[in-house]
């Protein structure tokens, strides 16, 4: 799996039930409208569809820009918002502030006017923003939201005689199954297609007891939900494991050859990013290790997955040797907390181990907590991070157990946070620079 | 990976004066001032096969580079994959430093377990060319390795041995277009014949021995020459994996056709967790009806730490039914790295090898004996055992089960006397 870039493609993935019992945002919205049943009068909602721009338009920072942008209705009370799986914005508000909500959205869409949706005017406006009247169209709106959790929402079933029915419904929602054709053709094209734009950024932060979030390094990854709507519209790459596996071989050689193009590519700071053990023994990573100077390797963590160590673990041994004497630094990642009950972290050498957060570790109560405080104790406070943080509580129960290092959307949201009240506090000190 | 390796030992084959012999034409050159001058052999043809294999002899050729940038070092790769450092008033420091780096990256090998520098060192030899004695030693050394090389040239290449980098098999190494036509060869070959058996025997504990259980396997060499003689099936672990899905569904259709009712001993067989989930093996378990106690399901660790949830609704619907769990694909050296008698299987089975051969480690020790004893009694199994060095190392360890080529013949032998 792809880190953050994966992370999108299981989540959207019916066929991984990774996150089974998660609650995703949809699940949220619904529950959130159903509480606002007998109290729906002058409530209004607003549906920003950020899905329908350009991959390239969808970056990290332009989405945390825009929901942004409604931060101060929300915490003047004013409504509630909710960031769909694709990226849409769901704001529910009071009416009394429907002219900010409209201000709001048109900032939005001052963000991405330079977006092809907005080349043709007459259809921009309902392409883009979707408006709903809760108190009127309460029914219609749960209905459709109920459709978008249900989406979701990954029901545990028996296994039944056969997938049949899974499948047809994998396909229906997230396209046709990769296989060995279309593999191939998927190798090829990925060869010719520029991924510049696809390269998503993610923070992993130390993060204070005040919230305040501290960048330690930050995850780039491809976004395999735009690779695929580049590449190849139609077709679940993520369908078969090990055809996706193989795939990402190939997805590594284009990173690496976009991470050694520095002029086109400016990072700044420490990057990890995922890479398979039979790319880190190919000529291309030799390539790129020539390329970059000594310092950089320093401030590079490579990702590396736990399928593909234990598929190979003398192969992964070497590399790791290898990399590590060069100055790179491992990071496990992909863990579960079974995982990591299982795994002996200093022995196998690695730098980092990255555990997924799960809403269910919280549902285990104190027996769960503990025996994770002890792992995270075992393992090295400082060598655990908590990923796929989508909430504070994901964030409050890690620091309960010790972890101190996160990563995911709620620590971009932090970040984002903390920009804006650096931000104004600069505007603070000019004006009283100004009138003094 | 293979397609490298490939390019590799092609480059290797076409430099025309052999490396073994352009040193020797260095030392005679240098013979009249050989001040200062020393060498150090490392004898990475010494090491296990899947550790000589080129991506790796490519990375130490790497780790040296830094080296031979720097000093006045000159590196020479042999035929054998020893390598040789022709170093001259370089400070010896900087030297030890980078064969301790190379000696690092093989650490989980035998022969870098002597300790270095010591008389017993097998991993390195150092010569000081000042010494005419050790000029003598060397070159003999040096004519060995090329003695190597000529029959080498005349050698087929070293078979299979365990796990996934090792498969070294020749071939055209698969890829994506290639798949679909091995995979519909794949559904149409008969591999009736190529399923073999294979037993498992409880030994001690007063009872003599029983018989465990027989594991049905397919021969990979054999099914390969049968769907794909050009190809190399294993270059790719994942298209490996990919095509082992539909070789589960054949053995199932095999599988099948036995009579289940009337077995003396279960049987195993190695399935992906996928196809536990699939048509193929809902077909087979509707087959065998009452008998599912007869059958033990086999999984790779590999496949297991693809998809733990996955695993874990596979294996709860396994046990829900009557079968057994197997995690096969471990080997001494994984269990001192994770745990695997957390997984909830009914057994576990580690490969008996060449790296158990040279003794393990206390600690890795005690990390088996600590699995053993987690696991229910005979639940661990020694697998290629093909000795009776096995059998008593096992023993030693608290194993109880035993498979490979030298329990087939006590097994054989055990049934001629009727025994079994």
């Amino acid at each position: 799996m792809y880190g953050g870039g994966a992370d999108m493609a299981v989540r959207s993935s019916s066929s991984t039930p990774t996150h089974m019992h998660r609650r995703t945002q949809e699940q949220l919205l619904l529950e959130y409208l159903r509480r606002l049943e007998n109290r729906r009068e002058g409530r209004k909602a607003v549906r920003i569809n950020i899905s329908s721009l350009m991959p390239a338009n969808r970056r990290e920072h332009h989405i945390r820009a825009a929901t942004n942008s409604f931060e101060a209705l929300v915490s003047e009370l004013m409504g509630q918002l909710f960031q769909l799986k694709n990226l849409d914005i769901f704001f529910v508000y009071k009416s009394q502030a429907h002219s900010r909500v409209e201000d709001t959205v048109q900032k939005v869409k001052f963000l991405f006017s330079d977006d092809p949706l907005f080349d043709e005017k007459s259809r921009s406006e309902s392409d883009f923003v979707s408006w709903y009247d809760v108190e009127t169209g309460y029914d219609d709106l749960i209905k459709m939201v109920r459709e978008m959790s249900d989406d979701g929402r990954q029901v545990k079933r028996p296994i039944t005689r056969s997938n049949v029915r899974a499948a047809l419904k994998s396909r229906q929602d997230h396209g046709d199954p990769l296989s060995p054709e279309i593999l191939g053709r998927a190798v090829k094209a990925l060869l010719r297609t520029d991924l510049t734009s696809l390269v998503r950024r993610q923070f992993v932060c130390g993060v204070s007891k005040k919230l305040v979030p501290e960048p330690i390094f930050s995850e780039l990854y491809i976004s395999i939900m735009d690779l695929r709507e580049t590449m190849m519209p139609g077709i679940n790459l993520t369908s078969n494991r090990w055809l996706f596996q193989y795939l990402t071989e190939s997805l590594d050689k284009r990173v690496l050859s976009l991470l050694s193009k520095t002029d086109r590519f400016s990072i700044t700071g420490d990057i990890s990013f995922n890479v398979n053990v039979s790319t880190l023994m190919s000529p291309e990573f030799m390539a790129f290790d020539d390329s970059i100077s000594a310092a950089r390797r320093g401030s590079m963590v490579l990702e590396l997955q736990k399928v593909d160590i234990f598929a190979d673990l003398g192969a992964f041994l070497f590399v790791r040797e290898f990399c590590q004497e060069k100055g790179y630094r491992i990071c496990l990642d992909g863990l579960t907390y079974q995982n990591l009950s299982m795994i002996n972290r200093e022995r196998l050498g690695v730098d980092y181990v990255k555990v997924m957060w799960n809403p269910e570790l919280v549902d285990g109560g104190q027996t769960i907590r503990k025996e994770l405080r002890d792992l995270v104790q075992e393992a090295g406070r400082t060598h655990v991070i908590m990923a796929r943080c989508d909430n504070r509580e994901a964030i409050d129960f890690g620091r309960s157990v010790g972890i101190t290092m996160f990563q995911g959307h709620y620590v971009e949201h932090l970040i984002a946070e903390d920009e804006r009240r650096r931000q104004l506090l600069k505007i603070k000190h000019r004006i009283e620079r100004d009138t003094t | 990976m293979a397609d490298y390796s490939e390019a590799y030992s092609g480059t290797q084959e076409l430099t025309p004066p052999s490396q073994e012999k352009r040193l020797l034409d260095v030392l005679s050159r240098m013979r009249n001032n050989m001040t200062g001058v020393y060498v150090v052999h490392l004898h990475l043809s010494e090491m296990r096969p899947s550790h000589r294999q080129p991506h790796f002899l490519r990375m130490v050729g790497r780790s040296l580079d830094s080296l031979a940038a720097n000093q006045d070092v000159q590196v020479f790769s042999f035929a054998n994959d020893d390598v040789v450092l022709l170093c001259r008033n370089t400070p010896v420091d900087e030297v030890d430093d980078a064969v301790f780096r190379v000696r690092a990256l093989f650490n989980e090998d035998p022969l870098t377990m002597t300790e270095d520098g010591s008389a017993e060192d097998r991993f390195s030899t150092w010569y000081d060319l000042s010494q005419p004695r050790d000029v003598k030693d060397f070159s003999a050394a040096v004519n060995e390795a090329l003695v190597h090389r000529e029959e080498v040239k005349n050698q087929p290449t070293e078979s299979m041995s365990t796990g996934r980098a090792s498969k070294v098999m020749t071939g055209t190494p698969l890829v994506p277009d290639l798949l679909q036509g091995i995979l519909q060869k794949l559904l149409e070959v008969r591999v009736g014949d190529l399923v073999h058996r294979q037993p498992a025997v409880v030994v001690g504990g007063g009872k003599g021995q029983n018989l465990a259980f027989r594991e049905h396997y397919v021969t990979m060499e054999e099914l390969r020459t049968r769907i794909a003689p050009d190809v190399n099936i294993f270059s790719s672990h994942w298209l490996f994996q990919f095509l082992s899905e539909t070789i589960d569904a054949r053995v199932l259709e095999v599988l099948s056709r036995l009579d289940y009712t009337n077995m003396d001993a279960p049987l195993s067989v190695n399935l992906n967790v996928s196809t536990v989930m699939s048509r193929p093996f809902q077909n087979f378990h509707a087959l065998i009806g009452e008998n599912t106690h007869n059958v033990i399901v086999e999984i790779q660790i590999t496949d297991v730490f693809a998809n733990m949830e996955a695993y874990a609704s596979a294996r709860e619907w396994l046990h829900e039914h009557g079968y057994r769990v197997l995690i096969d694909g471990l080997n001494p050296l994984t269990l001192y790295f994770f745990d695997p008698s957390l997984l909830g299987a009914d057994y576990i089975k580690i490969t008996w090898g060449p790296e158990v051969r040279g003794g393990v480690g206390q600690e890795q020790t005690r990390q088996i004996r600590d699995v053993v004893s987690k696991m229910p009694e005979g639940g661990v199994v020694l697998s290629r055992v093909d000795s009776e060095e096995g059998v008593s190392w096992g023993l030693e360890l608290g194993i109880r089960c035993y498979q490979g080529h030298y329990i087939d013949k006590v097994v054989e032998a055990m049934a001629q006397k009727g025994l079994i």
